[in-house]
């Protein structure tokens, strides 16, 4: 954790991060209804609005903030669930090997390989419009990404000492399964935790920017869907496309910063090498550069 | 070639499975949208075209298996229905005159961000820490973090918009006839520079990272460090040795992507109201056309097990160690 | 001795890590002559391949060299540039890796790799570079047709070949051999070891050859340094070295490995695990593990010291001890070990 808030990404991730997760749970409160018609449609930015309004005359600083609740909750909720049955499955795979693996792995890379929008758009144009079905549907999407990491490194883990000795001792697989294999993959389950969370809010933004949303909600997704649908580009008015759009880039982009800031922590090399560079004021590192020679008494 | 085989049989499952996914998903889903479906049809078809429709679905009589039969036949065949919106064209003619668009826009696209990204992770990854690696991986992760279709709407809001340098839309000028004319040609290239660019913009980033972290673990090997001491210029190192080998695993990893690249190219279209399977596919949304939305993913999932495809046959060909085995 | 064709001095390298500089090798001296081949023994981790590697400077980040000079043939290694480097590399001093399976890239073929660095450093045409390549094939006893093989379609032996003979592409004066038979077999290792002795003869390279086996020394080595943890512990003419080790710590090496002959019934070794680095023992840092340690040995580092008959040892025993008493001491040893 020390480690952690020393690293510049993981502290300016988590910062934008908890930013907008207070935003989620707390910022509705402070601004207007977000559905309500508060002004002539269609202004910019000013000082009763300050990011202007759409074009149903709504309050855009409004939208973005009640948008956060929905998007960033079906995000981490499809996220978890999507690392749990990844967890599940992938370990089962890794775990067994033989057929159980042959047949999951394909039945992994057959959705992998899947394009996600088409089956995604299928699915949710078949199911009652709402975030349940969205939820739904990026979970059915989404799994296999995460299957397919946790089963390679359940393979590897198989074949440790402590594996080996708890089977000898005549453990059942589930218990090893449950105590000496998933444990031991906690950072690579909480990478693709992050991982997930990423992918979901992204998806489920394209997914009711297509319309396949409950359109009457107020999420980030459908704000761009209303703004498309109100010729936001034909009016001029950027304001209504702008901030929900920077919204999700910053928590996205927040959340890939977490995720490479914790790899880097994970990664002795790196770290070595970055105290390499700090200690002898280089710039970069390149095989095609000598040794350095730095005469120094010990 | 046992390779090869061996891929190839992993997608005739892949297909398989697609194909019998998009049969049972109409089949499970709650409430009866099906029935909905042919219903919006009644005022429009002729009974005997109705039914038809019905054999695409494999909404025949009989049992559920016969069905799956009849519904095999028809897609081995290519016969997906006809669509709702396009009444009374089939799914396939109407998804096949918009497949050469997006072929041509998301395959040379993506192309070229693949080229440029590999291209920017050897660079980066040569001179890590240097001022290309500080400054090319951080931009594109946040260029990456955007929505493609957000992407498009701000490049197509800018420089089509507001400084009126590239058309707003549609594959080619509608006042220019499509044919084999240089103006046509000037035309479609002009008005796939800008879908083209935010695709580039939004996959690159990926493209490059993965390849800079290849690179830097082909780095850590022996081969390298002999080659360094072996007096090879830098730049035999970086691109024989080092990006030579660091491709390979990339190669894979492009195919793992395609989907995902396809899927963001589909919204991209959308924005740019470019007539390809991305427009189709917000048509059938739109109109709730169910056999068109069904083609649609059985054509696009296809496509991409296709471009799968080739992806193993060139890492066959890339690798000595699969040309011969 | 200055014509010595390589002449080490007081070399120190260390590794950045996050904890600071760690020192890997300590102020290790030692000469090369034309055409001899010198060997460097010592556990795993005692900093023989990072010695060699700081030699030619492709020792990777975090390494770097923190004291000493490095002379080829007059040149001060330390003090070159890149350009400067280049034309060293491969010309004058070429190198075996350690694993002959990562030494080769696998998806070129072997007859471009040994190519390269012909075309590289000579500026001739590929295909006359294909053709030396076909000659360093055979000089190693491989046939000529193989250029076109890559790296998967050979046995580890035939690899290793490969790589000896990439190393001899510009005929270099001297070549960096780190283990360049551990991981192959012993009929193999025997083979290649018969072939380096051949090419040295044929072709007078010198040689640096690292290896943890001791007993291969013997066989091939002219002269031969013994490090322990970083410092030079012993250096001495191998035949010398052979008949009456000085130090205790070679004295151990040589029990861990059967003769010769292969009568190892009673290997010993050396008791204990080399020390950490970051804390060394105080004094001598063999002392925790030696035999024959005493009150000195723990609080003063003994200096490597010449002897008589070009000997080196860095021993309190040999210090403090008349010398003449301690060589008689030694010998009583050696005869109650075999009778
Ligand atoms: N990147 C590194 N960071 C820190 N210590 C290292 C690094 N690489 C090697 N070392 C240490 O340097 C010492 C010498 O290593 P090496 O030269 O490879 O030994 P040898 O070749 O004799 O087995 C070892 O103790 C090893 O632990
Ligand atoms: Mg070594």
């Amino acid at each position: 954790m020390d480690a952690l808030l020393s690293n510049r990404k993981a502290l300016f991730g988590g910062a934008i991060m908890v930013t907008f997760l207070l935003m989620a749970l707390v910022g509705p409160c402070f601004v207007q209804d977000p559905k309500g018609f508060v002004g002539l449609p269609l202004q910019p930015p000013s000082l009763d609005h300050w990011l202007g309004t759409t074009g149903q005359g709504q309050d855009v600083l409004a939208q973005t903030v009640a948008g956060a609740r929905s998007s960033l909750s079906i995000g981490l909720i499809v996220g978890f669930s999507v690392v749990a049955i990844g967890a599940l499955v992938g370990t089962t795979a890794g775990y067994f090997g033989g057929w159980v693996d042959d047949v999951l792995s394909t039945v992994i890379n057959v959705f992998l390989i899947m394009p996600g929008l088409p089956l995604m758009v299928v699915l949710a144009a078949y199911l009652p419009p709402g975030p349940g079905s969205i939820a739904l549907v990026l979970i059915l999407t989404g799994w296999s990404w995460s299957a397919r990491v946790v089963r390679s490194q359940a393979l590897s883990l198989r074949r440790k000492d402590f594996v080996a000795a708890a089977q000898v001792a005549g453990e059942r697989p589930l218990r090893i399964i449950a105590v000496e294999i998933l444990p031991n993959m906690t950072s690579l389950l909480v990478s693709a935790f992050i991982g997930a969370t990423n992918y979901a809010i992204a998806a489920q933004v394209g997914l009711e920017f297509l319309g396949l949303g409950e359109v009457s909600a107020v999420t980030w997704g459908t704000n761009l869907y209303w703004a498309t649908n109100d010729a936001a580009l034909l009016t001029g008015s950027w304001w209504t496309f702008v901030p929900t759009g920077l919204a999700v880039a910053l928590v996205s982009f927040s959340l890939v910063l977490i995720n490479t800031a914790l790899d880097e922590l994970g990664n002795p090399r790196l770290r070595s090498e970055r105290a390499f560079v700090q200690a002898l004021g280089l710039r970069a590192i390149s095989p095609d550069e000598p040794t350095p020679v730095v005469r120094r008494p010990s | 070639m046992k390779y090869v085989l061996r891929r190839l049989l992993f997608y005739v499952i892949a297909a398989w499975a697609s194909v019998t996914l998009a049969f049972f998903i109409p089949r499970m889903m709650p409430g009866d949208p099906t029935s909905t479906m042919f219903a919006r049809f009644k005022g429009k078809l002729d009974p005997a075209a109705l039914d038809d429709l019905r054999a695409a679905f494999g909404f025949t009589d009989g049992t559920l298996l016969e069905q799956y039969g009849v519904y095999l036949g028809n897609v081995l065949r290519g016969e997906l229905g006809i669509s709702i919106e396009y009444y009374p064209a089939t799914v396939s003619s109407v998804i096949g005159n918009a497949l050469v668009w997006t072929l041509v826009l998301a395959g040379v696209a993506v192309v070229i961000s693949f080229t440029l990204g590999t291209l920017g992770g050897v660079l980066a990854a040569w001179r890590r820490g240097g001022w290309l690696d500080s400054t090319l991986p951080p931009l594109f992760v946040l260029l990456g973090a955007f929505p493609y279709f957000w992407l498009a709407m701000a490049l197509l809001f800018v420089l089509g918009f507001q400084l009126e340098l590239f058309p707003l839309g549609h594959a080619y000028d509608d006042r220019i006839a499509p044919e084999a004319s240089w103006a046509f040609f000037s035309s479609v290239v002009g008005h796939a520079v800008l879908p083209a660019a935010t695709i580039v913009l939004a996959t690159m980033g990926a493209w490059m990272l993965d390849m800079r972290n290849t690179m830097i673990a082909v780095m850590g090997e022996d081969y390298i460090k002999l080659a360094v001491a072996k007096g090879l210029s830098p730049r035999r190192v970086m691109l024989r040795y080092a990006a030579r080998n660091a491709l390979l695993p990339n190669v894979t990893s492009f195919g793992m992507a395609l989907g995902f690249v396809v899927s963001g190219s589909i919204l991209t279209e959308i924005v740019f109201s470019y007539p390809g399977q991305g427009y189709l596919l917000l048509q059938a949304v739109q109109s709730q056309d169910y056999p068109l939305m069904q083609g649609l993913f059985l054509t696009i999932t296809l496509a991409v097990l296709g471009a799968n495809l080739l992806v193993d046959v060139a890492y066959a060909w890339l690798d000595p160690r699969t040309r011969q085995g | 001795m200055s014509d010595a064709l390589l002449t080490v001095e007081d070399l120190c390298v260390d590794y950045v890590t996050e904890r600071g500089w760690l020192r890997v090798v300590d102020k290790v001296s030692f000469e090369v002559q034309p055409g001899e081949i010198m060997g460097l023994a010592g556990e795993s981790g005692s900093g023989k391949s990072t010695i060699i590697q700081a030699i030619l400077r492709v020792l990777k980040a975090p390494g770097v060299i923190t004291g000493g000079t490095v002379r080829f043939d007059g040149k001060d290694v330390l003090a070159l540039d890149k350009r400067g480097l280049r034309g060293l590399r491969w010309c004058d001093i070429s190198l075996v890796c350690q694993s002959a399976m990562n030494a080769l890239n696998p998806v070129i073929t072997i007859g471009e790799q040994l190519g390269d660095a012909i075309e590289a450093h000579e500026g001739v045409r590929r295909s006359q570079a294909l053709v030396r390549a076909r000659e360093l094939l055979e000089l190693v006893g491989i046939e000529g047709s193989r250029v076109h093989a890559y790296a998967h379609e050979l046995s580890g032996g035939m690899r290793q070949r490969v790589v000896i003979a990439m190393a001899l592409a510009l005929r270099p004066r001297l070549v960096l051999m780190d283990e360049p038979t551990t991981a192959l077999d012993v009929v193999v290792q025997k083979e290649i070891l018969q072939q380096i002795i051949r090419l040295r003869r044929e072709l007078g390279f010198a040689v640096i050859f690292i290896t943890h086996d001791l007993s291969l020394m013997f066989e091939l080595c002219t002269h031969v340094g013994v490090l322990y943890a970083g410092r030079l512990v012993e250096h001495a003419p191998s035949q010398a070295l052979f008949e009456r080790p000085m130090h205790p710590y070679t004295l151990g090496l040589m029990r861990s490995f059967p003769d010769l002959h292969g009568e190892g019934d009673d290997l010993v070794g050396v008791p204990g695990n080399p020390p950490d680095l970051w804390k060394p023992p105080k004094g001598c840092r063999f002392h925790p593990r030696c035999p024959q340690a005493f009150a000195d040995c723990s609080t003063r580092a003994p200096q490597l010291r010449a002897l008589v008959g070009h000997r080196h040892a860095a021993c309190h025993l040999v210090d403090q001890v008349d010398q003449l008493d301690q060589l008689d001491q030694l010998d009583q040893v050696d005869q109650e070990e075999s009778p």
